[in-house]
């Protein structure tokens, strides 16, 4: 018996498969052709469904994003507007002032304001490479996505397994969150100001409206500098072409330098006042030495200044005792030196006295 | 130095100032007259100390610069660089520079009979200052500049040879120095 018992159940497991098959030959038994058919179609359009609503959801993204690249990409060319008629508006003013101004000072408003502008434009430069690169680069980028998992979609044929379907869904919807991520870490910050650069942008527009503003404000100042300049610069330029003159006059006219000794002292007074721009003092009172009293044109840090306007001065005896008197004063230490100026000549006897007495001279 | 100031004071006034000057120097000269001394200077009020005195000043003066006006030509600025230089004393200095003057002053009245300490005459560029009187022709000793001006040049040319000449020459105009030699 347990032999046969052994035996059977030896038998039992083949049998046990084979109605296993047949139990499944006897299932499809069970549906007809019609029926697979059927199943096979409802399968089909659920994929067919599934397809149409992946790719429903994918152009709806794609149109989100598009939507706000466009949003993004216009705010930007708004900005960009404003920053290029502030620099254009710098630039004017900037143009403006040089044109009235000659003088240093308008020169460097000028440079500064240039600086600005150039800084402004480089500013918006890099903005624009900012936004580029950070926004359209990955909005592009997840596009591609996008059209490359609508692309496998397309090439499914209508019964091919779901999870192609699946796969390329999840490639789509990955495409989008990586456009969405970089939307929300560039364009869409950006868009909504958070990001710094975004501000930085608006204030590029600022900025170069308020340089503008300020540099029209600077324009009328600046002219009347420039203005004042260029006429003290002419003054300037006049008196220097006279006093230019003045030295080579020989004999001078009589209504500039007059011939009278006392008028003449006094003019190389006035003169020698004008070449030391009204340094120093003029003593009212002398100095006294042993030979008398002695005035000087010009005191300053205790040296001596002396203004001789005649002709060729000659060595006269005034001339002589005036050269002693001096030469007492820097010799008892009252004066630390004394330098005489001629203005229409002098004889080689008076510079040799002056120089045997250690008194310094100029000669126009 | 800034005398200016003392154009404006009568004789009275002035009185004054040389009084307060005198009292005021001989103190602080006779205070720094040891560390003359230490410094090998015999600080006596002779005449021949008066040069190794100043000498012994000036070297502790020190000048500083001062900026030129703005409104003066070039060459100008520079004539009055080479003569000068656009320099000043700073303050401790000018305090040296009134002992040094009445060093000079009371050497000169303590040797020379007839000199005498006075203010400058009213119709003069010294006028109201502390000067020496007594010397021929009228003249009159300022006592302070004249110092002030013997160290510039001491500094300058490292040389007391000019001192030495100036000090010679007032002598000479002294009254009583022929007696004195």
């Amino acid at each position: 018996m347990v032999s046969r018992g052994h035996t059977d159940s030896l038998l039992t497991k083949p049998r046990r498969q084979c109605i296993a098959v047949t139990a499944f030959a006897g299932g499809a038994g069970r549906y007809g052709a019609a029926e697979i058919a059927q199943a096979q179609a409802d399968a089909a359009q659920q994929i067919k469904q599934a397809l149409t609503n992946a790719q429903t959801q994918d152009q709806q993204l794609n149109q989100q994003a598009l939507d706000q690249l466009a949003g993004a990409q216009q705010q930007v060319s708004t900005m960009q507007s404003n920053l290029q008629a502030g620099i254009a508006q710098s630039m004017q003013a900037v143009q403006s002032i040089q044109s009235t101004g000659q003088q240093e000072v308008t020169s460097d408003i000028a440079a500064l304001a240039k600086a600005n502008a150039n800084r402004n434009a480089n500013w918006a430069t890099d903005a624009n490479n900012l936004i580029e690169q950070a926004l359209v680069h990955p909005l592009q980028e997840g596009l591609n996505y996008v059209t490359m998992g609508a692309g496998f979609l397309a090439l499914i044929p209508g019964l091919e397994p779901l999870m192609v379907v699946a796969g390329a869904a999840s490639l789509a919807n990955a495409g989008i969150s990586a456009l969405e991520g970089s939307y929300m870490s560039a364009g869409m910050y950006a868009v909504t100001g958070v990001i710094p650069f975004a501000g930085k942008i608006a204030d590029i527009g600022e900025m170069a409206d308020g340089a503008a503003a300020a540099l029209n404000e600077a324009a009328p100042a600046a002219e009347v500098v420039a203005s004042d300049a260029g006429q003290v610069e002419s003054q300037v330029l006049a008196a220097d072409g006279v006093a230019a003159k003045l030295p080579e006059a020989s004999p001078p006219p009589m209504a500039i330098v007059p011939r009278g000794a006392r008028q003449l002292g006094r003019w190389g007074e006035v003169r020698l006042s004008q070449e030391l721009g009204g340094l120093g003092i003029k003593p009212s009172s002398p100095l006294i030495t042993s030979d008398g009293a002695r005035y000087f044109d010009r005191l300053i840090g205790n040296w001596a200044y002396e203004a001789k306007a005649g002709i060729n001065v000659g060595l006269t005896t005034a001339i002589q005792r005036q050269v002693l008197k001096d030469a007492e004063l820097i010799a008892i230490d009252r004066i630390k030196g004394a330098t005489w100026y001629f203005f229409q000549g002098v004889q080689q006897q008076v510079l040799d006295l002056l120089d045997q007495n250690g008194i310094q001279y100029v000669v126009y | 130095m800034g005398w200016e100031l003392l154009d404006s004071l009568t004789t009275e006034e002035a009185q004054i100032v040389l009084r307060n000057f005198l009292e005021v120097e001989e103190k602080a000269v006779r205070e720094m007259v040891p560390a003359a001394t230490r410094d090998g200077i015999k600080a006596d009020f002779s005449i021949a100390s008066i040069a190794p005195m100043l000498v012994w000043i000036a070297g502790q003066l020190k000048q500083v610069p001062i900026e030129p006006p703005s409104d003066i030509p070039d060459w100008i600025r520079k004539e009055h660089e080479k003569n000068c230089g656009w320099m000043e004393f700073d303050e401790p200095s000018k305090v040296l520079i009134f002992r040094a003057g009445y060093y000079l002053g009371e050497a000169f009245v303590r040797n020379l009979r007839g000199l005498a300490w006075g203010t400058g005459h009213p119709d003069y560029a010294d006028k109201n200052r502390p000067v020496v009187t007594g010397f021929t022709a009228g003249m009159e000793m300022a006592a302070t500049t004249i110092a002030e001006n013997m160290m510039w040049r001491i500094n300058r040319t490292k040389s007391d040879e000019h001192a030495k000449k100036a000090i010679a020459h007032w002598l000479s105009k002294a009254p009583g120095y022929a007696d004195s030699r």
